[in-house]
């Protein structure tokens, strides 16, 4: 029962009541009195809960920052308007608030919005409820739209930063380091989309930046590159090969140089074997082993025993990858179908091995197989979309299949990174997850905006690139999620008690089309395709109903009393 | 108004003390602000000079108002007994007096107007106008004596760049001019730099002239490698000499020492002067056959040099005969470059006719270009390829049948071994007539060319290369970066195996491999030969290095046992007359024919893998650049000493050490951190790709993974 029925019945029960001992006394004014009573009990309930009134809906015309000049000469005086913080536009008929939510609760006959400029910064986005959303973007900001790289990266690898530019015609981008040396340069396409690549250095941080300039070689837009440098691991792998070749060598080579503690044994003959260290394939050992890189011959030459090992160990977490070097036998295709590696018979025309060194298309050589990519996860794919290398999960292990047989190939036309960064992705899927939880860092902070750092330790705060810290108020929930707002642009650190990760802080005016263009994106997604019927109903006020009420109940009480004493 | 004779007593005493008040202070003041402009403190000495001048005024002051109108006239009483101590009344109104006051008055008015008025003044104080003048003396003698003044007024700085200027005032640099002499060939005038890092062709003069705020006792020029020169005081300027062979990094330190933002190691950039070049246009290739009828061979090369080209020399050998009849003629031909061409881009033509020089069928003519430019004292000499007109004779006939099999990939240079012999046997056979230096250079030119044939041999099995002119990378192509280039590669040709010479900084080491598409530290992307014509070819390499080792020392009795080991390896190739190019890349070891079959295993084992992480050579800028990007703790002297060891390793060895001697001074400067920092991120090795682990999942993530794989199995 709602709080209003129950008024209402209490209000009957007391009006039947008293209409009763009205009635009761036999007065000459007892149907006025119970006329009286019946307009106070319809008056107090009125009182109580006063009748809404359907209203007109009103737009609320939302001018954001951005806004350009012809936009607001277009404006219309008669309209309600509001502005938010950083427009700058006179007029006495424009509203300035502090924030959209602050408007609407002044107006609350607004059903539709209008939002002229940029768009709605995040903190507004709230706001909008189920209000209907016109958006009329401004010109088009000049300079990066979009921007993708990533956070964080190993050392020695080969990263790509890709975006988008807008308004700025034959242009390109130059990737600078941190001396200001150039690093990689690229024009623009048509439609404005470019991709450029640089190899990390050294575990820390690095701070790139990347420089669009025009057709005239003017600087246009910059913006920095904060990338984290992992610290490299160690794993723990073993490589196994019924014969030397190419493949291996240039493998065991990286893996050695990259730091990872490698055994091998490669066959060279029945019973003689070249081996790196001393390898033995039972649980004990297995269990400690990371990442075991088997080929086909190696693989037939296992014993039951040892491949049943295995399969256990890549269950609770071992990493597997087959390597193929030549047709396996048929056995061997059947115990691999069984861990899920399906291989079946492809024609592959007769590769030519192309003498261009310059450009190496992985895969060229490579059995004549093809993976049956039923459960599997690409890892590699050919130029022409074949699949060279996959892999699925087996318990918590993984078990990869891998075709190439010439990525070595990298290594001899001087793209050592290449193929370090082929090798690492293919090292990092793979192996063991040893690795540990780290939080979940903003991408792209800004001075004065609000950021969020998730994953954090209670007790955790932030170090600032002068030294200062701040504690941050970590909310006690699964996800761990803690509000900061920059004040420092830089290198700043958020450190628990697990460790400490840099966060790179942006000036609040750099990369100011790429916000901009952010914020028109974020607010075009608010926009509900549709919107449920409104309707805007106010409650008209209480006191007219009070004063009613008191103007049938005085003179009634006044009546009874006399009555009363009459009597 | 005789009261008026009392103000004027007033006045007179009043000015006498405001005389005794400026002489006592105004000396001591002046000393002050005197003093603090000598010790490099002027704010303070006027600071102080004020602070006197404003006690002095108040004493001032008081002593004014001690001299009232009453004051005098009691003083005028006290000496002058005629006044009958009644010269008050004098000051007071005369209607308010009395009778007898007035009478009284009158008569002292008229006593005071016949009797001449006593001088009141304070009399001058001697005392204190000394002590005053003492003072200022001090003062003025403190501040040029400048550790005592510093101790009073200045708070003391300490540079820590020597012991005893731990407490003195620092010195500023005021200005400096460094005039640039480059050398007289060059033709460049003079020209005056501001700077302190000077850049200026190898062999110029320097002079610094050098102006402090305050003169110290000795300035000098110290060199980073230890090395030092006096500075001369003339008038304001203190001034240096200084000859330039070779870059270097020096500071000025002063006595006492120089203010800390002065105190940085500049630079000279010693920039060479570039060896002239040459670009043969005519002929095309280096080796020609004589055309049916052809007698003559135009030649056309341009000459490029950066101060102007000195003297061209043509040098035409003909090799005529065969066999063991071979007879070689050389002459010289000094070339006069086309009318038009500018000093520093020469155009040059030339024909030969055949005829006359005596060529006739199976005679080879070759040709060489040598050019000096005019630098002093010893002009850059440079010598292009050689040329050869060849008349063919009838060739013999080959087998036919094989012709898809065989390539004659013989050159034609390969004959330039027996040459060379020649040549160096001219050499000693005129070593009596000519000069140590010359015959020097003459065995050193034989040495070249035996370098360039053993590159050329050497192209043959993989190694490297170094042809003219790398194509220029046309991001990188900054003009000093080449400069620099350029003049290591000059440098190179008398190193060996200089491959890691300059780092092209384009971030990319691996790149750069990839842009030149040559790689030789892999045995898989070798040329192709078979073994024994490598075995041969490697052979004669190394005894032409050894040749080349003594021609480049001018020792050329000693090469020329290696010169002709050499050809008698060549022959060798030239006997076989013919390459085959392998088909398969791999060749197997020779069969054990004894064994072969005999299922005999025994002393066949298992080879131990043998492989050893990679070391970088360039690992201490790795390590640097953590430690410091890390910020704590960086071991900068072991890496200065590993820099002044390896200085080739690094592109810019010579701002490497100003960076780290602006940090070593400085450690806490944030600025100096990062430049230095991004110094070494040029210099960092390319580290190998290093992997990432996955995340571990957490419980509920493995028990999830494992219900997976239940569900899978069964």
């Amino acid at each position: 029962m709602s709080l209003q029925l129950a008024c209402m019945v209490l209000i009957g029960i007391a009006c039947a009541f008293g209409a009763y001992r009205n009635l009761v006394q036999a007065t000459r004014w007892r149907w006025l009195l119970v006329a009286g009573q019946l307009l106070g009990a319809v008056l107090l309930a009125l009182t109580l809960f006063p009748p809404s009134m359907v209203q007109a809906p009103q737009t609320l015309l939302v001018l954001t920052p951005g806004v350009d000049a012809k936009q607001l000469r277009d404006l219309d005086a008669g309209q309600l308007t509001v502005a938010l913080p950083g427009v700058e536009v006179a007029g006495d008929w424009i509203m300035h608030t502090p924030d959209l939510a602050a408007a609407l609760r002044t107006l609350p006959r607004v059903a539709s919005l209008r939002v002229l400029g940029d768009g709605l910064p995040g903190r507004d986005h709230d706001a909008v409820g189920v209000r209907a959303l016109a958006f009329e973007p401004s010109a088009a900001p000049i300079g990066f739209v979009a921007l993708d790289f990533p956070a964080a990266v190993d050392s020695g690898v080969l990263w790509r930063v890709g975006g988008r530019v807008e308004g700025v015609p034959s242009a390109h981008v130059e990737l600078l380091d941190r001396a200001g040396t150039k690093a990689a340069t690229g024009n623009v396409d048509e439609q404005g989309r470019f991709q450029l690549s640089a190899i990390s250095r050294v575990p820390g941080t690095e701070t790139w930046r990347l420089r669009l300039l025009d057709a005239n070689e003017a600087e246009v837009d910059v913006v920095s590159l904060p990338l984290r440098v992992r610290m490299p691991a160690a794993l723990r792998g073993v490589i196994l090969a019924g014969a030397p070749d190419a493949e291996s060598k240039y493998l065991r080579r990286w893996a050695l140089d990259a730091g990872h503690q490698i055994g091998s044994e490669i066959r060279l003959s029945r019973g003689i074997e070249q081996r790196g260290e001393s390898v033995k394939l039972e649980p004990a050992s297995l269990a400690e082993m990371d990442l075991l890189i088997v080929d086909e011959r190696a693989w037939a030459g296992l014993s039951a025993r040892e491949k049943q090992d295995i399969g256990e160990a890549i269950r609770s977490g071992l990493g597997v990858l087959l390597r193929v070097s030549a047709k396996p036998s048929a056995a061997v295709l059947a115990e691999w179908r069984e861990l899920g590696v399906n291989l079946q018979a492809s024609a592959t025309k007769d590769q030519a091995q192309s003498t261009d060194t310059a450009a190496i298309n992985l895969g060229q050589d490579r059995p004549a197989l093809a993976i049956v990519d039923a459960g599997l996860v690409p890892l590699l794919r050919a130029e022409d979309g074949t699949l060279l290398a996959a892999w699925h999960g087996v318990g918590q292990g993984r078990i990869g299949i891998w075709l190439p047989r010439d990525s070595f190939r990298l290594q001899l036309a001087g793209q050592g990174s290449r193929y370090g960064t082929l090798w690492s992705r293919v090292f990092s899927t793979l192996a063991r997850a040893r690795g540990t939880r780290e939080p979940q860092l903003p991408h792209w902070a800004r001075v004065g905006e609000r950021t969020q750092v998730c994953g954090l330790q209670i007790g955790a705060d932030v170090i600032d690139p002068a030294g200062t810290q701040f504690a941050l108020l970590v909310e006690p929930s699964d996800a761990a999620c803690a509000s900061w707002w920059p004040s420092s642009a830089g290198w700043n650190r958020v450190r628990d008690e697990n460790g400490t990760w840099p966060v790179f802080v942006h000036t609040a005016d750099e990369g100011q089309s790429l916000h901009r263009a952010e914020t028109r994106e974020a607010t075009r997604q608010l926009i509900e395709p549709e919107i449920p019927a409104w309707t805007v109903a106010t409650r008209l006020p209480r006191w007219p109903w009070f004063l009613a009420w008191l103007a049938i109940s005085a003179p009634l009480w006044w009546l009874q009393r006399k009555l009363a004493a009459r009597a | 108004m005789s009261h008026a004779s009392i103000e004027r007593l007033q006045r007179s005493m009043r000015w006498r003390e405001l005389a005794n008040a400026l002489l006592t202070a105004c000396p001591v003041m002046f000393a002050l602000v005197l003093g603090g402009a000598r010790a490099g403190q002027v704010l303070m000495g006027v600071a102080c000079a004020a602070l006197v001048g404003i006690i002095a005024a108040f004493w001032l002051m008081r002593r004014l108002r001690r001299i009232s109108l009453v004051h005098v006239s009691n003083r005028l009483d006290a000496s002058l007994i005629q006044l009958e101590d009644s010269s008050g009344l004098l000051l007071r109104d005369r209607s308010a007096l009395g009778v007898l006051q007035g009478l009284q008055r009158q008569r002292i008015e008229d006593r005071l107007r016949q009797l001449s008025l006593p001088d009141l003044r304070a009399p001058w104080p001697w005392w204190r106008l000394a002590a005053s003048f003492v003072i200022a003396g001090l003062i003025v003698l403190a501040s040029g004596w400048r550790p005592a003044a510093s101790n009073a007024i200045a708070p003391a700085i300490d540079t820590g760049a020597s012991a005893d200027s731990g407490t003195s005032v620092p010195v500023k640099l005021l200005g400096s001019t460094v005039a640039v002499m480059a050398p007289a060939y060059t033709g460049m005038p003079q020209r005056e730099e501001s700077s302190l890092d000077v850049k200026a062709l190898q062999g110029s003069r320097l002079r610094w002239s050098v102006r402090f705020d305050a003169q110290p006792d000795a300035v000098r020029l110290q060199f980073i490698d230890g090395d030092e020169i006096a500075m001369t005081r003339n008038e304001d300027a203190w001034s240096a000499e200084f000859h330039l062979e070779q870059s270097a990094l020096y500071r000025i330190v002063t006595q006492p020492a120089l203010a800390p933002e002065f105190d940085r190691l500049n630079r000279l950039d010693a920039l060479p002067d570039e060896a002239p070049q040459i670009h043969v246009s005519n002929p095309e290739r280096s080796l020609s056959l004589r055309e049916a009828g052809q007698d003559r061979w135009p030649l056309a090369f341009v000459v490029d040099d950066d101060f102007g080209v000195a003297q061209v020399d043509l040098r035409i050998t003909l090799v005529q005969g065969s066999g063991e009849q071979v007879g070689v003629s050389e002459r010289q031909l000094r070339l006069r470059p086309e009318s038009g061409g500018e000093l520093r881009h020469r155009t040059f033509r030339h024909v030969l006719g055949l005829s006359q020089l005596g060529l006739v069928a199976g005679d080879d003519l070759i040709v060489q270009v040598e050019v000096s430019d005019n630098r002093e004292p010893q002009a850059n000499r440079a010598r292009s390829a050689s040329f050869i007109l060849r008349w063919p004779i009838e060739p013999d006939v080959e087998t036919s049948g094989i012709d898809g099999l065989v390539q004659k990939v013989m050159p034609a240079y390969f004959r330039s071994q027996r040459q060379i012999i020649i040549d160096t046997e001219a050499l000693i056979a005129q070593r009596a007539q000519l000069a140590a230096d010359a015959f020097l250079a003459r065995s050193d030119a034989i040495g070249v060319d035996q370098k360039i044939l053993r590159l050329r041999y050497g192209q043959f099995l993989g190694e490297e290369f170094e042809s003219g002119a790398r194509p220029e990378s046309s991001v990188h192509g900054e003009d000093e970066d080449a400069h620099a280039n350029s003049a290591t590669q000059q440098d190179a040709l008398g190193g060996d195996h200089d491959h890691a010479e300059a780092p092209a900084r384009f971030g990319n080491e691996g790149d750069v491999v990839a842009q030149f598409g040559h790689t030789h530290d892999h045995a898989e992307a070798a040329t192709l030969l078979d073994p024994q014509t490598k075995k041969l070819l490697r052979s004669a390499l190394s005894e032409m290095w050894q040749a080349e080792l003594h021609l480049r020392m001018g020792e050329a009795e000693k090469a020329l046992p290696f010169e002709n080991r050499a050809l008698d390896f060549i022959k060798q190739v030239q006997q076989a007359s013919r390459i085959y190019l392998a088909r398969v890349g791999l060749e197997l070891p020779p069969v054990d024919e004894s064994r072969r079959l005999s299922g005999e295993r025994k002393d066949v084992r298992d080879r131990p893998g043998v492989l050893a992480a990679a070391e970088s050579e360039r690992a201490p800028i790795d390590r640097l650049y953590r430690a410091l990007q890390g910020g704590h703790g960086a071991d900068l002297d072991t890496f200065d000493a590993w820099l002044r060891e390896n200085p080739r390793l690094v592109g810019d060895a010579l701002g490497l050490r100003a960076g780290i001697d602006a940090l070593r001074r400085q450690p806490d400067c944030l600025d100096c951190r990062t430049r230095l920092l991004d110094a070494l991120w040029k210099e960092l090795p390319l580290p190998p790709a290093a992997t990432a682990l996955r995340e571990r999942p957490d419980e509920q993530g493995r028990h999830y993974l494992d219900l997976l794989n239940r569900q899978e199995s069964p």
